[in-house]
């Protein structure tokens, strides 16, 4: 697994704690434990990041706690969500982390573009020697997040300006 | 602010659809009738046969993307007064400047809020 730098993980650390909380109203905490797994069955989300750099961002967290945030967006549902609804939900999420992140690390001056997201269920097909991974406590849940396209040395994405983020910002 | 009568939302999202709806009822929209597009083909349609008077888009569709649907509408003898607010994920100073040069009427970034999207609907 590639260690990202310390900036890019707080990117990401902020992209999906400000997605979680404005979104599905959820508390998001970074794991310290870095290979913890979402449990039961899984569902993914990823999305290619077309530039400046050539990269994806996956997400990956367990069925139950995906319906779960869908049920958090658009109310309770009698029957539980319907699976389109719930991967629809997941890949706009992922859509929304995508860009937080991208908009942290890319020059003011340069735009950034993303791809369209695709969700399948099982375990991601992140070869994890390729991607960094950073983990979130949600509740009782897990979600894992990987981001591929990263220096395989410097742990950070090319063409991009890494921007100090604040520890006051990550704990916000 | 004046009431906004008709609103149509574009994204493919019907996720994103649900939670800009949301928010611009919760922003002071709740009177509005709101008509819902999968894509910028879809929205210029309605935006032609309705009176809309507001047209909000993500950029980031297929078919037809939000920058072509703006230049559409603007283009648009008979639309090109409509105010567009895009919202969307990949938004950033330079692709903001871009499209405020293009005719946009507002962008926000997401994940969008009822309080940013109050500031923004209470200029038109």
């Amino acid at each position: 697994m590639i260690q990202c730098d310390t900036a890019v993980k707080s990117a990401m650390v902020n992209a999906v704690t400000e997605t979680m909380e404005n979104m599905a109203f959820e508390q998001v905490e970074e794991s310290v434990e870095a290979t913890a797994a979402p449990a039961g069955d899984v569902i993914w989300a990823s999305m290619p990041v077309i530039r400046p750099a050539r990269a994806e961002i996956s997400i990956e967290l367990s069925n139950d706690y995906a319906k779960a945030v869908t049920e958090a967006l658009f109310g309770f549902m009698e029957n539980g969500p319907d699976e389109n609804i719930v991967r629809d939900a997941l890949a706009e999420m992922l859509n929304t982390i995508g860009g937080r992140f991208m908009a942290q690390l890319t020059p003011a001056k340069q735009e950034f573009e993303l791809g369209l997201p695709s969700v399948g269920t099982g375990k991601s097909k992140v070869s994890l020697n390729d991607a960094a991974a950073v983990n979130f406590n949600v509740g009782e849940h897990i979600l894992r997040v990987y981001i591929t396209g990263l220096d395989p040395q410097k742990g950070i994405l090319q063409n991009t300006v890494v921007q100090e983020v604040s520890n006051e910002n990550i704990s916000r | 602010m004046k009431p906004l009568r008709c609103i149509v939302i574009a994204d493919d999202s019907t996720t994103a659809r649900m939670i800009i709806r949301r928010c611009l009822e919760i922003a002071g929209a709740d009177s509005a009738t709101f008509l819902e597009a999968k894509d910028g083909k879809e929205a210029l349609e309605l935006a032609k046969t309705h009176e809309v008077e507001l047209l909000v888009t993500d950029l980031n569709m297929p078919n037809m993307d939000g920058q072509s649907l703006l230049k559409h509408i603007k283009s648009s003898p008979k639309l090109s007064e409509l105010p567009v607010l895009i919202i969307s994920s990949a938004s950033n100073d330079a692709k903001e400047s871009g499209l405020l040069d293009m005719g946009a009427f507002a962008i926000l970034g997401k994940p969008v809020t009822p309080a940013n999207l109050a500031k923004i609907i209470e200029k038109l």
